[in-house]
């Protein structure tokens, strides 16, 4: 597992570039825009307090990508706080129900207050029945097990494709917490980004809050 | 006078230099890739593999390239014979076309050995274990222009044996034939038994070598030897499917889970993988990168979008399997067999 680092090629300055930069506010990834003439440092450099701005932004396709899946986890957790089982019937159709309608979903889970799985659904990999995996140590379950919802850095898989996990709190008032636990592939993303025609000489980039790229048209970079 | 003479002639020149060379750069003569039309050559081992090439066509529509405009197919079917095959990706090769696309794994490996040095980029539409079978070094570095879509169809072994489970949850022990040279075939058993050891169901892996040990080994099966049977992908156990898997399984009423839905179609119980037509489309956008100037072989391939299960309805209802909710759910779509 690894980060790419954005590069700057020269080939790249003085031409047009929409950045697309991400922020964990209010719980929540909201994603934004901002097209700009120059390299990427220069954009950087002057125009940080306009990218944070840009980060309320929801609108564009990026905040489209992200803003139903977050929805969907919230209304799960809504149905498991009802359903203090979690390895029911309800759990499992919820969670196999959330991979069939979202193809970017790789895995989701319901993690309980001991960062155990108790329930998980994967799209390539299959599933033991006796399997127990632990999140112990994993910030974005216990973010999301204080009552908070959590979104992961970029980390890329086995098969060089961006991923993020997210968690999101099953407020049941009752007992202790549990989390939905989705991991999310990026990929799709890259169509997003294809999408976005930015004169002829444009280029997209997405990266994260750190500025660590998580899309290109062009990987080589 | 000579001079004044020479000097306007030397004037007259460079101005008309000047003026040709504007307008071939705004015209974009000299940029072969902004003007010239492309043409991609792809290679087919068989009819079986069209619906990709359909997919990867349409996928390319779909991104504004117009045939006979834009693009040009060169399109070269080897009809299931290996030595033209060959011959084929020869040709091509020697076309000089801008793109070669390979159908399935067998084009591409053979597209590997014919280019040696010579750089034309491959885009492989159907693939599966690229490292273990050769095609590239690694994933991050294939070692030659090359890029594709990996089906995961020996990886998505587990997956199978856990939907498996979820259909029949008195399963007990699952019957797999698989061929030791072929790398999908190893690697499918591997995680069949990975998933399998984690919930306590046994898998009767048995290797076979020719079509007549596969019907050797299927004929002496007697009933309750194994509750059901599970294929890896493996083209020769794909081809014995119908003349000799599916006569037995249905004499022994072994519900068998496949990796393919062609092979549901022709009466198998049920499949989990990639859509053909889907993968050809989602490599239409490596392909249009690779024409618009990036190297290949700095895009990784890419995993399938979409794995569909597939369930035929007939063999269901034959088998006498109910159906849970849960299961429902993660059914895609149901089919009849195709007569």
């Amino acid at each position: 597992m690894s980060i790419f680092t954005v590069k700057s090629p020269r080939r790249i300055a003085n031409k047009i570039i929409l950045l697309v930069l991400a922020l964990v506010l209010f719980s929540i990834v909201l994603w934004g825009s901002l097209i700009y003439i120059g390299s990427r440092d220069e954009l950087i450099k002057t125009k940080t307090d306009q990218l944070n701005e840009i980060a309320f932004n929801t609108s564009n396709e990026i905040g489209k990508f992200f803003i139903p899946i977050f929805v969907e986890a919230d209304v799960i957790a809504s149905v498991i706080a009802s359903d203090p089982d979690s390895q029911s019937t309800l759990a499992s159709r919820l969670l196999n129900s959330f991979i069939s309608n979202r193809s970017e979903i790789e895995e989701a889970s319901i993690v309980d207050h001991q960062g155990q799985d108790e329930n998980r659904v994967c799209r390539m990999l299959g599933v033991g029945r006796n399997e127990v995996r632990s999140f112990t140590g994993d910030a974005v379950i216990e973010n999301a097990l204080m009552g908070e919802r959590s979104v992961s850095r970029v980390i890329f898989s086995e098969y060089l494709e961006p991923m993020v996990s997210f968690a999101t709190p099953v407020k049941s008032g009752n007992g202790p917490g549990k989390v939905i636990r989705a991991v999310i592939n990026l990929k799709w993303l890259w169509d997003a980004v294809q999408s976005l025609q930015i004169e002829q000489s444009g280029y997209v980039y997405i990266v994260d809050e750190s500025l660590k790229l998580v899309a290109h048209p062009d990987p080589s970079l | 006078m000579n001079i004044y003479n020479a000097a306007r002639g030397l004037f007259t020149a460079v101005t008309m230099l000047l003026l040709s060379a504007s307008l071939c750069v705004m015209s974009g003569c000299g940029d072969k890739k902004a003007t010239a039309t492309k043409t991609i050559g792809v290679v087919l081992f068989g009819d079986s593999r069209q619906p990709q090439v359909d997919g990867f066509k349409d996928g390319l529509s779909r991104l504004g390239y117009k045939p006979d405009e834009s693009i040009n197919y060169v399109m070269r079917n080897a009809k299931n014979k290996r030595p033209e095959l060959k011959m084929l990706v020869q040709d091509l090769i020697d076309q000089d076309v801008d793109l070669l696309v390979a159908a399935g794994g067998l084009e591409a490996d053979t597209m590997k050995k014919m280019l040696g040095g010579k750089k034309i980029p491959v885009v492989v539409l159907y693939v599966n274990a690229i490292t273990e079978r050769g095609l590239v070094q690694s994933r991050r570095e294939p070692g030659w222009e090359v890029t594709g879509i990996d089906n995961l169809n020996a990886e998505l072994s587990g997956k199978r044996v856990e939907l498996m489970q979820d259909l029949l949850p008195d399963m007990k022990n699952i019957l797999i034939l698989y061929y030791e040279k072929i790398p999908p075939s190893r690697i499918g058993v591997a995680k069949a038994r990975e998933i399998a050891e984690q919930s306590n169901i046994g898998i009767d892996a048995r290797a076979v070598s020719s079509r007549d040990e596969i019907k050797q080994t299927m004929e002496s099966l007697e009933p309750g030897e194994v509750d059901a049977m599970l294929t890896v992908p493996t083209a020769p156990i794909d081809n014995a499917l119908k003349d000799v898997i599916l006569p037995n399984v249905n004499r022994l009423k072994l519900p068998l889970m496949t990796h393919s839905r062609p092979l549901a179609e022709k009466g198998a119980l049920a499949s989990y993988g990639a859509h053909f037509y889907d993968m050809g489309a989602q490599a239409a956008r490596l392909a249009d990168k690779v024409l618009k100037g990036v190297d290949a072989s700095g895009i990784p391939f890419e995993t399938p979008k979409k794995v569909i299960y597939t369930m035929n309805e007939e063999v269901k209802d034959a088998l006498g399997i109910q159906v849970s909710d849960v299961v429902r759910i993660q059914v895609d779509e149901f089919i009849k067999t195709d007569k």
